[in-house]
């Protein structure tokens, strides 16, 4: 065996060489056979990692959001918190300025729906406020809106508080309308005028039956089922009940002569499922015309209305209507949509009214009419309550400019604080500029850009 | 290089392919949007915020999960972004088309919603009608009556969509037609509100007023309303939000509140309202606090609750429960008492606290009094509840125990001529106006009842 090795290494002068490289060449090729095994056998849990671990490194999907936004409001206005936010979510129901004790420097008087009471923010001398609730410890659970009107005629001004009795859709009988009677020195005392109702949402005054005395038309809004009532004043205090319509979801019902026969007619605005304003003829001596009127509507039972604001809007002496839409509360989450904003109803004569949009600021929840630019017309404050507030920048507050000829152009006052459920116009700090002053109601967004009573004050700019 | 070699190169080419396509594919896969956590509780920004991080872009049922959860949350517009992806990825799936569809006219794009709808039925959605009323609504949102009429008339005799085709029949003053529809629906769903109120309209319209006069009675006592699919959205849009975020972590405390499970459970419950007020668990916490004594637990969660929601009926309850706890019935009593004034759902429990607190005052008079509204209270529930006999055997007791309660008199009258018991229902209408005689609705249920 050992020289059959060496006589074939003999015959082979290169072998060990070869033989040296054919290992090596051997050992590479099992040395690569390994590499190509392993890789082959690790490759796939990477890939596979990769597959499942590896966020994914495109672009996120574009999201289109719509807004209302509009230019920056050329007019200035300071802001100021005329009731700070506080830890809890706002439920202001409703504001309005007015100068409660006539002593020439406009309060504000407002419904808070978390304090249940009627506040009235008392403006003692220029820019002091005092505040205190109406009727001392009286819980009004929770009010809708404050109506200032001496009911008794003492010469005094009385608060007629429309009580929903709750904030959420309901059927309950909660709802009641309370008075609130001034001795002459603001201590009030406290009458029920309507109790055992559904949520009431608006009691407006006005001697309708032509006596002397002060009536309240009553909008019972409930939730399936509401009403309008007028309540006839027989005694002081004292009312009889007639019934003008039976429908849910009346929001708001201004009074006014609206066909200028010398007596005073209701108008309705019935949201819900039906969208409607109604029109209520009075032909003298509180009785009205059997044959009710619709005087607008729309086939949109979603449009969302939210508030019916009597104003002269074309100065041409008979009383318009704005009518707002934006409401939404019915859903979760709410979005502006496109036929939200403010309507324009044109009295123009015979129970005509047409309809004109004037804005489509999304979710518009009230209009305050006022001369903000002090140009001689009325222009319109509008508040939403549903914008989009997902998007930094989308308005909260918006007032539409008239050129004179109901040409409107709208005008962004601010972006927050969100959420404004009801806004008013006048003169708090007497410049001779109309001041706005919005609530704020939040019943559900965790959002720390609320406010409660919020105040914008007119500076310079503008104006003719 | 051998044969097995050349094998294994080419699996480990076909490998690195593959990794090359997965890192491509990564590199191109569009991205979930992601959400403001600032717009939301932080729990529910955290939930959302994972399960976009968990879900794979590359299946269409994620990117719904995902829509759905950002929709219940309150972000329509990311949620939209996300139903569209997910319809293109899965074209056949009629349910996605349907979502997406929802959160379209949620959003206001009311032509894209229709097609959505649409694509919807064209897939064999399994509730067309449904689809078609949505059709519908979103043309009365257009302002085209026209085409709603069509597609509530699509959907067949889903109730809903036939109340709407009576309503725009009676807008253009097809009252004929309006009734015939009305009619067979009023008496499928008595206990429902809108045929008899459309109906009442429909009679008023074409001069039939005591017709007119009857069904607006009916509607105004019909205890419920129309089940449309509307209600059956808000329901999917409730379940979706149970399933994650603070909703899903109060529908689990919620059951162990029912389940009253005591100690550390109870503090996470508190915890939890920091992140999302609730008031009714609130409520519930209260009254577990002073049943176990814990009357300084009791006091905070009260004070926070009436911060919230004001002096109302129920926290002026609990206010009058926490100082009977502390052996302070006067005060109990003052608050009860100033609760009632308040009023609101449910006074029953505490008429039934002040009688007792009379009667331990060897005040009897008050005691029957109290009683006696905890009757009424009960019985005008009953009432409104459709549920007569209830309401009439409550009344009865309430004046029995009070007869110069005018209010419970007009429910027994009401409820006594809804059963059609006229003479009981005359007399009962009769002693409230002896009592009450500027009482409108009492005279309004006489002439009713003459009119039967």
């Amino acid at each position: 065996m050992k020289t059959k090795n060496k006589h074939s290494a003999k015959d082979r002068p290169d072998a060990p060489k070869h033989e040296a490289s054919g290992s090596a060449v051997r050992r590479k090729a099992r040395w690569l056979t390994w590499l190509l095994l392993a890789l082959a056998v690790v490759l796939p849990g990477p890939i596979v990692w990769a597959w499942y671990a590896l966020p994914p490194l495109g672009a996120p999907l574009a999201v289109r959001a719509t807004p209302s936004t509009y230019p920056a409001s050329k007019l200035a206005f300071r802001k100021e918190a005329l009731v700070p936010a506080g830890k809890y979510w706002p439920r202001i129901t409703n504001v309005q300025v007015v100068d409660l004790d006539a002593d020439g420097l406009m309060d504000v008087l407002y419904c808070d729906g978390r304090r249940n009471g009627v506040y009235w923010r008392r403006q003692t001398s220029r820019g002091v406020y005092r505040e205190r609730k109406l009727g001392g410890d009286l819980d009004i659970a929770p009010p809708a809106h404050a109506t200032v009107v001496d009911l008794d005629k003492d010469g005094d001004v009385d608060v007629v508080v429309s009580v929903l009795g709750n904030v959420s859709p309901s059927d309950e009988h909660v709802g009641k309308v309370v008075w609130l009677e001034n001795d002459g020195q603001f201590e009030f005392t406290t009458h029920l005028i309507l109790d055992d109702e559904r949520r009431v949402a608006d009691a407006q005054p006005g001697d309708l039956d032509g006596d002397g005395d002060v009536d309240l038309v009553v909008a019972v809004f409930g939730y399936n089922h509401g009403r309008i009532l007028w309540l006839e004043q027989r005694a002081a205090g004292r009312f009889v009940q007639h019934e003008l319509l039976q429908a849910p979801g009346t929001i708001h019902v201004p009074i006014h002569d609206y066909d200028g026969d010398g007596d005073l007619d209701v108008v309705a605005l019935v949201s819900q499922d039906y969208e409607e304003v109604w029109a209520f003829e009075n032909t003298g001596g509180g009785a009205f015309e059997p044959k009710k009127r619709i005087i607008s509507y729309t086939h949109n039972f979603d449009v969302g209305s939210s508030g019916l604001v009597k104003c002269d809007l074309d100065r041409d002496g008979d009383m318009d209507l704005l009518w707002t839409a934006g409401d939404n509360l019915e859903i979760f989450y709410h979005y502006p949509q496109p036929y939200h904003g403010c309507y324009w109803l044109e009295n123009r004569g015979n129970w005509e009214f047409v309809k004109h949009r004037i804005s489509d600021l999304g979710g518009t929840y009230a209009a305050a009419p006022s001369d903000l630019d002090g140009d001689g017309d009325t222009d319109v404050v509008l508040a939403s309550m549903f914008n989009d507030w997902n998007v930094d920048g989308a308005a909260n507050l918006v007032w539409l400019e008239n050129d004179g000829k109901q040409n409107f152009t709208p005008w962004q006052i601010d972006g927050a604080p969100i959420l404004l459920a009801t806004v008013a116009c006048g003169d708090l700090d007497g410049d001779g500029r109309d001041d706005v002053v919005a609530g704020g109601m939040n019943p559900f967004l965790p959002d720390p850009r609320m406010g409660e009573v919020t105040g914008w004050f007119s500076g310079q700019g503008g104006g003719k | 290089m051998s044969p097995v070699q050349w094998a294994l190169a080419i699996v480990v080419l076909i490998e690195f392919s593959a990794g090359g396509w997965v890192a491509f594919s990564r590199l191109s896969v569009v991205d979930f949007p992601a959400v403001d956590p600032s717009r939301t509780d932080t729990i529910s920004a955290g939930d959302l915020e994972k399960l976009r991080l968990e879900s794979r872009p590359e299946q269409a049922s994620d990117w719904r999960r995902l829509a759905q959860a950002y929709m219940a949350y309150g972000y329509p517009a990311e949620s939209e972004a996300c139903f569209a992806k997910s319809a293109a990825m899965d074209p056949a799936e009629p349910e996605a088309r349907y979502q997406w569809a929802q959160c379209l006219a949620h959003l206001g794009r009311i032509e894209a919603s229709v097609e959505q709808l649409r694509q919807a039925v064209e897939r064999k959605h399994p509730r067309p009608a449904d689809c078609w009323y949505f059709i519908g609504r979103n043309y009365l949102r257009l302002e085209d009556p026209a085409r709603a009429e069509q597609a509530f008339r699509e959907a067949g005799d889903l109730p809903g969509a036939q109340l709407e085709l009576a309503k725009l029949e009676i807008r253009s003053g097809r009252l004929e037609a309006a009734l015939a529809r009305l009619k067979p629906l009023q008496e499928k769903q008595p206990r429902d509100t809108e045929p008899h109120l459309l109906r009442a309209r429909a009679e008023e319209l074409s001069g039939n007023a005591a017709a007119a006069e009857k069904f607006y009675d009916l509607a105004d006592h019909a205890p419920d309303r129309i089940r449309t699919p509307l209600d059956l959205e808000s329901e999917r849009w409730s379940a979706d939000r149970k399933t994650i975020g603070i909703d899903q972590r109060w529908t689990v405390a919620n059951e162990m509140i029912m389940a009253e499970k005591p100690g550390p459970e109870t503090a996470g419950i508190r915890n939890l309202l920091d992140f999302k007020w609730n008031s009714p668990a609130a409520e519930t916490l209260v009254i577990k606090a002073i049943n176990a004594r814990r009357l300084s637990e009791a006091d905070e969660l009260l004070y926070e609750l009436t911060q919230r929601e004001g002096h109302t009926l129920a926290v002026l309850e609990l206010h009058g429960d926490v100082c009977v706890a502390r052996q302070r019935p006067e005060d109990a009593r003052d608050y009860w008492e100033r609760a009632v004034k308040v009023g609101g759902v449910d006074p029953q429990d505490i008429y039934k606290k002040l009688a007792a607190f009379y009667q331990w005052s060897k005040n009897p008079a008050k005691a029957q009094q109290h009683t006696a509204r905890d009757h009424h209270a009960a019985g005008a529930q009953a009432f409104w509840r459709g549920d007569y006999a209830a309401a009439i055997e409550k009344l009865e007791s309430a004046v029995a125990a009070d007869p110069g309660l005018a209010a419970a008199w007009f429910y027994l009258g009401e409820a006594r001529r809804l059963s059609g018991d006229r003479a009981q229902a005359y007399k009962a209408y009769e002693r409230c106006l002896l009592i009450s005689p500027e009482h409108d609705r009492a005279r309004q249920g006489m002439k009713l009842l003459k009119e039967m």
